[in-house]
């Protein structure tokens, strides 16, 4: 298969200095670490997910794929026998080494993302094969750059999610994905293979949807952080059945937990941006407040994992279309046309777990997530559902700031209450 | 059997719960007190002095002979199967009541089995043996049912829709064969069976059909009587249209006995396939009708193959429609134009013209009989002395279109089937009411890629929660499949049959 890249162009990949690289990143990851043992109630094993969070099991049947974006289909690369590892990076340390080489004026995500491919030894350098959806600028672009590191294909995604206008073109689309995949693994991809992998991603929406409702009742028994490091480590290069296995044993754990003094407290719908471990800033700030996320619409979040892809028949294109129907056209992402998805969920998530207000998450340099909060803002308004936006970055400078303004948002909630 | 001694004076006292009359009170009252949110006792005490009321007016009209003869033609086991089994099913609330309940249906599937085992004991001695099931067609109405509403409660959706349309198949197919009435019946047919003589136009029309006494049941979908042995009811609506647009009402009109019987059986038979209507919509389509049964074999046979399906377009949609309309109002003009008929053969000018024109062309014609008979039952083509061989032409494209209808795209036959369309017309301020909670939808468009009618609607629609269309069928693939739970339901009388539930499909 051609590339999509101009092949005359290529340059040699920017490697930067990688001990100094990996040392700063750890300290970052064992800072937050840190900050979660401070959880009261944790699942039993929970450091199972934080090593999973961490690093791929290394497994050399299965090679891994990197992917960016909850809009890639992680089922069609694993039906090809290859490890799906989501790359999209949270961690703050590596925003100025992705800056120096990139530009400024780039969402962190894009950045620090990038700078893991810099290192020569890290997960993202270990990919096979690259897959990215081009649902920003940032990610349209940064593929090409990324393809001189990493054989790289980029997803386009249509401008609208109209199923029936661009159903086909997905699916074609996904077709042209398979056949890159299939390219650069060696494997062809086989409908039964496909199958098995959309049923055991089923099983992994049931589990998350269980964990959800017991949680959304009683927050307190699991926090949105663990939860959080559950559903993202699910996406980091881990056999799926050893995923559902460790679950089930925390959602079993979650539910003979008896209820805590704690499911008192204010109760938020989180909406906006991704945010990926080791970014946990926010979520903390939240919960150490003394406030609970109920539910979220974050694609870095149990919504992520929400969806289901379904099938009724069994053909390639059918499958391929039912994964289009998930990924594409069932996103909550604001990179389409309309943002109608992602306020009917949030106003959805309100009804069903009674919850007291909105707080949006935007993250800065992010214009898409920037310009939605509009319109967010002023639905909810005119619902008179409590709304905060918090609007930020990577960096923790501003997190005493961030809580006093969210301490005063909580505050007035509690006089609603 | 003495069992029967003591059931039948109690199904004779019962006959007016057989009015389609009373299923229409009952399916307009039920939903409405439903929806007042009565008491459980005084729902009860409503619906029992409601239905005592009936049959004291019932048993007053009767008193008249001319009013008497007129309500007896509407009778059929099948009101009396859909107060008694099939309404407590879908309205009594799930939980303890509903449990309970589930001993009707088994009583009934018993006595259903033992009016079997009753009806053995008229086979001479000398003809002992397996005769298949002779059963009177209220017994197997009511037992059929019964065993649906028994297995309902284990099946998920899809298994309980493929249970219902198996039997559905099995019984208005093959039933003709299976299940006769008595042991004199079944000999009767297979005597039938044996001087049969293929020829299209003619012979087929010669087999009766099972019906009791002199009152016809049409069910508002399609179970040919042109199938072997006769079909287990009296045919298609379309037939009765065709024999209803042959009535000779000037004779009716000058009180010619056998002229107003007619009219009076086929009128009892149009009022009780406006009440099937006006409950079920096009439900009958996606559940009951053998055509699509049938049909769905085809569809079943394209996935194996692993091949997508077409997907019909506005335009060819539409053309179907107007298609299948003039085609089927062109027909009934000829069946009333080719009146008298002398033999089976009408004429219109110097041509001759079929007893049932719109039969000649139906493919459910060519394809019954053969799914019922085996290749041998196929009667061939009409020749071309029919009608300048309109109807050798007509139905082998119409064979054709059927055929290419559910094995390359899904559904296509049934957006030109006249029967359907007129089923449709109730889809929407009928009992039935496909709902949507706008709020729950993620717009995946998993609804529109199910649906074998090819609708957008369901996918599209965000303002309003009534999500019906007139293409529905009701097979209600889409309330299955939906992954947000919730977000799609179907409702009848405003009762929840059907919602989307994600964790409950796997």
């Amino acid at each position: 298969m051609s590339s999509q890249f101009d092949a005359r162009y290529r340059v040699s990949p920017t490697r930067a200095e990688t001990a100094a690289l990996r040392r700063r990143a750890e300290i970052v990851v064992a800072s937050q670490r840190e900050s979660l043992e401070r959880i009261p109630r944790r699942p039993s094993n929970i450091a199972v997910f934080e090593r999973w969070v961490e690093s791929p099991p290394d497994d050399p049947a299965h090679p891994l794929v990197g992917y960016f974006c909850n809009m890639i289909p992680t089922e069609l690369i694993s039906a090809m026998g290859a490890r799906p590892v989501r790359l999209g990076c949270g961690n703050p340390a590596l925003v100025a080494p992705g800056e120096e080489v990139l530009a400024g004026e780039i969402c962190p995500l894009a950045k620090s993302s990038f700078a893991q491919f810099m290192d020569a030894g890290s997960v993202a350098s270990r990919c096979r094969a690259l897959v990215v959806a081009a649902s920003c600028d940032a990610k349209r672009k940064l593929a090409e750059v990324l393809d001189d590191f990493v054989p790289t294909f980029v997803l386009n995604l249509p401008p609208e999610q109209d199923a029936n206008r661009y159903s086909s073109m997905v699916a074609g689309e996904l077709e042209r994905m398979a056949r890159f995949l299939s390219d650069r693994l060696g494997t062809a991809l086989s409908r039964r293979a496909l199958r098995r992998c959309i049923d055991e991603g089923q099983r992994r929406t049931g589990l998350v949807r269980e964990l959800q409702s017991v949680r959304s009742k009683r927050p307190g028994v699991l926090s949105i952080r663990d939860l959080f490091l559950i559903v993202q480590s699910a996406w980091r290069g881990v056999d799926t059945s050893a995923w559902l296995d460790e679950t089930r044993k925390v959602l079993e754990e979650v539910r003979s937990c008896d209820p805590m003094d704690l499911d008192l407290r204010p109760r938020l719908v989180l909406t906006g941006a991704p945010m990926i471990w080791p970014n946990f800033k926010v979520l903390a700030l939240i919960e150490e407040s003394g406030a609970d996320v109920v539910a979220d619409t974050l694609c870095s979040g149990a919504q992520g994992l929400f969806d289901a892809v379904v099938y009724e028949e069994t053909s390639r294109s059918a499958l391929l279309r039912a994964l289009a129907a998930r990924y594409i056209f069932a996103s909550a992402c604001p990179c389409f046309i309309s943002q109608g998805t992602r306020i009917s969920r949030v106003l959805d998530l309100v009804q069903e777990s009674g919850a007291d207000g909105v707080v949006n998450y935007g993250l800065r340099l992010c214009q898409l997530f920037d310009i939605e909060t509009y319109r967010l803002q002023r639905v909810l308004r005119e619902r008179r559902i409590p709304f905060m936006n918090l609007r930020t970055d990577y960096s923790l400078e501003d997190t005493e700031q961030l809580r006093v303004r969210f301490e005063a948002f909580l505050e007035t909630l509690g006089e609603r209450r | 059997m003495l069992v029967f001694r003591i059931v039948d004076p109690v199904l004779r006292f019962a006959e007016p719960l057989t009015s389609p009359i009373l299923a229409l009170g009952m399916a307009l009252l039920v939903p409405f007190l439903v929806q007042r949110r009565l008491r459980p006792w005084r729902l009860a005490g409503a619906l029992l002095a409601a239905v005592a009321c009936f049959f004291v007016a019932y048993r007053l009209a009767c008193t008249r002979p001319a009013a008497a003869r007129w309500l007896a033609a509407m009778n059929t086991p099948l009101a009396a199967v859909f107060v008694i089994v099939i309404m407590p099913a879908i309205y009594l609330p799930p939980g303890r009541v509903r449990r309970a309940f589930l001993a009707v249906p088994a009583v009934i599937l018993v006595l259903a089995g033992l009016s079997v085992l009753d009806a053995y004991r008229s086979v001479p001695p000398t003809d002992a043996g397996f005769h298949w099931f002779l059963i009177r067609p209220a017994w197997l109405m009511g037992g059929v049912a019964s065993l649906l509403v028994l297995v309902r409660p284990v099946l998920n959706l899809a298994r309980f829709r493929f249970a219902v349309r198996l039997t559905c198949l099995l019984v208005l197919v093959y039933g003709g064969f299976a299940f006769r009435k008595d042991y004199d019946d079944y000999r009767a047919m297979l005597a039938r069976r044996k001087q049969a003589t293929p020829g299209i136009m003619n012979v087929s029309q010669a087999v009766p059909v099972l019906q009791e006494e002199w009152r016809m049941t049409y069910l508002p979908s399609a179970p040919c009587r042109f199938a072997a042995d006769g079909g287990y009811v009296q045919g298609c609506v379309l037939e009765m249209g065709q024999r209803i647009a042959q009535v000779d009402y000037a004779a009716a009109l000058r009180r010619d006995p056998a002229a107003t019987s007619a009219l009076g059986v086929l009128g009892g038979a149009a009022v009780l396939f406006l009440v099937m209507c006006f409950v079920g919509a096009r439900w009958f389509c996606g559940w009951v009708c053998p055509l699509s049964g049938l049909g769905g074999v085809l569809d079943w046979l394209r996935r194996r193959t692993g091949l997508y399906h077409l997907k019909p377009r506005g335009m060819l949609k539409r053309a179907l429609m107007v298609a299948g309309l003039a085609l089927a109002l062109s027909m009934l003009v000829a069946a009333a134009a080719g009146a008298p008929y002398v033999g089976g053969v009408g004429r219109v000018g110097n041509y001759r013209v079929p007893e049932y024109p719109f039969c000649k062309i139906c493919p459910g014609q060519q394809v019954c009989p053969v799914a019922s008979g085996g290749p041998a039952a196929y009667a061939g083509l009409p020749t071309r002395d029919w009608g300048y061989g309109f109807y050798r032409y007509a139905c082998l494209a119409l064979l054709v279109l059927f055929i290419f209808g559910f094995l390359v795209f899904r559904r296509l036959w049934c957006m030109m089937c006249p029967m359907g369309m007129v089923l449709g017309i109730f889809n929407r301020g009928a009992l039935f009411r496909m709902v949507k909670e706008p709020l729950k939808c993620n717009r995946c468009g998993v609804c529109a890629e199910v649906c074998p009618m090819g609708i957008d609607t369901v996918r599209s629609e965000m303002q309003s929660a009534d999500v019906g269309t007139f293409d529905c069928v009701l097979c209600m693939r889409c309330v299955d499949m939906c992954p947000r739970d919730g977000c799609l339901a179907v409702e009848h009388g405003g009762v929840r049959v059907a919602e989307s539930r994600f964790s409950a499909r796997r």
